[in-house]
């Protein structure tokens, strides 16, 4: 592989090919620009640096979306490192919706995802966005398949408990 | 099975990782519980919609950013490599093997030590069919 010889060329063809899937995971996972961003550059800037370590290519795209991943959760977790984690809940502390102002199903779905926990929104991003196996998730995220089903389940029961009131028979 | 078992079903089918019999009790259930019909109309409304989604564009700034840090990586690694001297330079002999060639060098040096003494030297004598071929210069070292 050219990347690994430091080719521009070999990077700048998987940059282009991976940074929309890269940043849009990131911006959905962070809701924030800045943050997305920035752990877009850092993402594409490890993988140039380490794709040496990478044994099987095949696993490439999901190496990629683990760095991602974990630098974005390094950042999600330096900002709460005051606050406590609640296993349990699958709703983040902040609810900055009001679903009653949306008359767009669409941005209320978009909205709901967005206040789902980063555990829980992760899995549906790379789920239903990305269309990783079970395998992949768990792979990326660290976590074993029954915790990425899990986690899956809980996420879409949640999410559909919330909508409920706009998918009335 | 309970509710939440079906419901946790109603997951795995919109996954596509449930068999047939499994999918069968499922939509059985589902014709008596419209709780569940529900949420499972509303998850696939969620997939259909986020399949939908156009995915953000990466602003140009973001792209001049990676490529310059990139480029300014490949070009540190680059110094370092030309400036690398010699001898900071790893080279890759396995351990046992590098072991080996320093016990045979010791086992050699004792068993040919004697050769090296002076009175061993004087009792080497070079064949004249060699010596003829040995530089004048040189002939008078022997």
């Amino acid at each position: 592989m050219d990347l690994r010889n430091g080719s521009m060329d070999a990077f700048e063809e998987l940059y282009h090919r991976y940074k929309r899937h890269i940043f849009t995971f990131c911006l959905k996972l962070t809701g924030d620009r800045s943050l997305a961003e920035d752990a877009t550059h850092d993402t594409f800037l490890k993988m140039h640096l380490n794709i040496g370590t990478l044994n099987d290519l095949s696993l490439f795209r999901s190496w990629l979306f683990s760095i991602a991943r974990n630098g974005v959760f390094r950042q999600l977790h330096r900002q709460q490192r005051n606050g406590s984690l609640d296993e349990e809940s699958v709703w983040s502390e902040e609810t900055p919706l009001t679903l009653t102002e949306h008359n767009d199903v669409a941005t209320i779905i978009s909205a709901c995802i967005n206040t789902l926990k980063p555990e829980y929104k992760e899995v549906l991003l790379l789920r239903e966005y990305e269309q990783h196996s079970y395998d992949e998730i768990a792979l990326i995220t660290g976590n074993s398949e029954s915790s990425v089903k899990s986690r899956l389940f809980k996420a879409r029961k949640a999410l559909a408990e919330k909508l409920k009131p706009y998918f009335k028979d | 099975m309970t509710h939440t078992d079906h419901q946790q079903r109603i997951s795995l089918y919109i996954d596509n990782v449930l068999n047939d019999r499994e999918s069968s009790e499922l939509f059985a259930h589902l014709a008596g519980c419209s709780e569940c019909r529900t949420s499972m109309r509303i998850s696939m409304h969620v997939r259909t919609q986020i399949a939908n989604e156009e995915l953000s564009d990466v602003p140009q700034t973001l792209d001049r950013r990676v490529l310059a840090s990139v480029a300014h990586a490949n070009a540190t690694l680059e110094r370092q490599t030309w400036y690398s001297p010699i001898w900071f330079t790893r080279i890759s002999i396995p351990l046992p093997a590098a072991a080996s060639i320093v016990f045979l060098l010791i086992v050699g040096s004792l068993l040919f030590y004697p050769l090296l003494t002076p009175e061993q030297q004087q009792q080497v004598k070079v064949p004249a069919e060699l010596m003829s071929k040995v530089p004048s210069a040189l002939q008078k070292a022997f």
